[in-house]
């Protein structure tokens, strides 16, 4: 596979090569061409089998816009994961509203610390017993100029039946927490 | 179909124009195989196209479990779509 720059042992014909394409690149972009088909989001759907799919269109992802910010949320608290996007062209915000069926369960966590950092920055929560694995990690900031919500969501697919889960807590203490309900949000402190 | 680089230098060496390609395109996948480190499997992903982006997720859009994807780019865009 090749390497996004020429390599560190690159002949002296490789690094002309590589710097008179992206010269050729420059001057294409100025004549008016796009840098990649006049980019448009992508989402790729992952159905545990085979390759990822990608459903840019039919999602109603694929704007032309110049996204930059990616945030996610359930933004009007109906089990499923809304998208907030900023983009560097107009419109500046749009809100993406998830409107896929609801046939598949979910679980809403929201961890408040005690002992270290309040929001539980950097906890990690992991369903028992359930497959696929399921696990996350609780980040502040992992997208550029972007901050999802500090809530957990996690889907359990067509599986409804009581389970639990283990919360490894910033200190590292770590917590079991069984017979919790799919489709639910807990509050954990 | 993906589009890109139709007007790119016709004929010039694949290695760089792989290089080109491999950027334009976006998207790497690395999967842990501890303790053998990395492996690229962007291909067999089927996730190489996110193009110039900025910011990018996994989300599980369905609930199904599995993290499906979401990116999005900017980068220079102008009306002809097929060019780079």
């Amino acid at each position: 596979m090749a390497s996004q720059t020429v390599g560190a042992d690159a002949s002296s014909k490789d690094l002309s090569d590589y710097r008179l394409s992206w010269m050729t690149v420059n001057a294409l972009l100025r004549r008016g061409n796009s840098w990649s088909g006049n980019e448009r989001h992508c989402s790729y759907l992952n159905t545990g089998q085979g390759p990822m799919i990608n459903v840019s269109s039919i999602s109603g992802l694929d704007f032309k816009e110049g996204g930059s910010g990616l945030a996610v949320t359930d933004w009007d608290h109906d089990g499923d994961v809304d998208l907030w996007v900023t983009n560097r062209t107009a419109p500046a915000v749009r809100v993406l509203r998830n409107q896929a069926a609801r046939s598949q369960h979910f679980l809403s966590l929201q961890l408040i610390d005690t002992r270290s950092n309040r929001d539980a920055i950097g906890a990690r929560v992991t369903l028992l017993g359930r497959s696929p694995i399921s696990m996350q990690t609780l980040r502040a900031g992992d997208a550029f100029i972007s901050q999802s919500s500090k809530t957990l969501h996690f889907g359990l697919g067509s599986n409804a039946t009581l389970f639990g889960v283990e919360i490894r807590w910033p200190d590292g203490t770590r917590e079991t927490i069984e017979d919790l309900n799919a489709d639910c949000h807990y509050q954990i402190t | 179909m993906w589009r890109y680089q139709r007007k790119f230098r016709e004929g010039a060496d694949e290695n760089v124009l792989g290089s080109i390609r491999r950027m334009a395109r976006g998207n790497s996948l690395f999967e842990n195989r501890r303790p053998n480190g990395f492996a690229d499997v962007s291909v067999e992903s089927g996730l190489t196209m996110g193009r110039w982006a900025w910011a990018s997720k996994f989300v599980d859009f369905n609930n199904d479990g599995w993290e499906d994807v979401a990116i999005v780019n900017c980068f220079v865009s102008n009306q002809a779509e097929d060019d780079l």
